[in-house]
């Protein structure tokens, strides 16, 4: 049975783009930190999709298409356009501030990692961090996105993207740490001796 | 990749360590891997900290699973583009 042009490109969207709902979703609810507005996201996410479908390359990456969309959707939501976090591109002048807390960093975390279900204190931990952070680390580090990738979808330099998810997972470190230090996994560490 | 490698060599372990989520994360070259992994196999210190980082990135990687699109959501979705008009 032959499909018509419009048909044939609607079966490639729901082949496509709708088997990528479980993705978008989670990033959405990442960005919004709340499922009812993830909902929202996702559901403009996907109208504004299908009404641009002709406009997706075929043979680049969905995701990161309906990631850029959703994020798109998500900056546009939040009523005061907050003026984007400007950060050092230099990744290596990260490295040099964080290198004095990393032996602290490694104690701290190093009994949980090896013990616990860390699931749901990383996604308290991700929450509590800021937005500019937690995207780039939910692209890379959990969607399984490149930098070049990430930098597309959040529309800044792959420098950026780098400096961003090493600040992003050193803050989640710490707070990381903080959690297993509340759930007495560890005691609460002298920072002096790091 | 090499968008943000500065060419220069790793001869120490600021160099090494500075190029570690790089590497973890896939985005070296070959050849830049191979140098840094060498430094990290000869230096236990960097040893113990790449372990480290591997394994808090695993971490994260574990935390994906679950959190998937409610399926309430996904036939409100499905329902919206078909008014659109999806027919598929
Ligand atoms: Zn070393």
């Amino acid at each position: 049975m032959l499909m018509t042009a419009p048909e044939a490109a609607h079966a490639l969207f729901s082949a496509n783009a709708l088997t990528a709902l479980d993705d978008v979703y989670r990033f959405a609810r990442s960005l919004t930190r709340d499922e009812a507005d993830a909902e929202d996201v996702v559901q403009e996410t996907y109208l504004r999709a299908f009404r641009s479908w002709q406009t997706f390359q075929e043979g680049t990456d969905i995701r990161r298409w309906l990631f850029t969309i959703a994020r798109n959707v998500f900056l546009r939501s939040r009523e005061k356009a907050r003026r984007e976090v400007t950060l050092d591109d230099d990744g290596a002048e990260a490295v040099d501030a964080a290198q004095a807390s990393e032996v602290w960093l490694r104690r701290g975390l190093d009994p949980i990692l090896a013990s616990a279900d860390l699931g749901p204190a990383i996604h308290e931990a991700l929450d509590a961090i800021p937005e500019t952070f937690r995207s780039v680390v939910v692209l890379v580090d959990l969607e399984d996105q490149s930098y070049e990738d990430a930098a597309e979808v959040l529309g800044v330099p792959v420098g950026t993207v780098r400096s961003r998810l090493f600040r992003g997972r050193k803050l989640l470190q710490e707070r990381l740490i903080a959690y297993a230090q509340d759930a007495g996994f560890v005691p609460a560490p002298d920072r002096s001796d790091a | 990749m090499t968008t943000h490698d500065d060419g220069a060599p790793i001869k120490d372990c600021r160099g090494a360590m500075t190029k570690l989520f790089d590497m973890l994360d896939g985005e070296l070259t070959a050849e830049r891997e191979r140098e840094v992994r060498s430094h990290i196999t000869s230096c236990p210190d960097c040893f113990t900290h790449a372990d480290f980082e591997q394994r808090f990135l695993a971490a994260l990687q574990a935390a994906r699973s679950g959190g998937g699109c409610p399926g309430s959501l996904r036939n409100k979705v499905i329902e919206a583009l078909r008014a659109e008009g999806l027919t598929h």
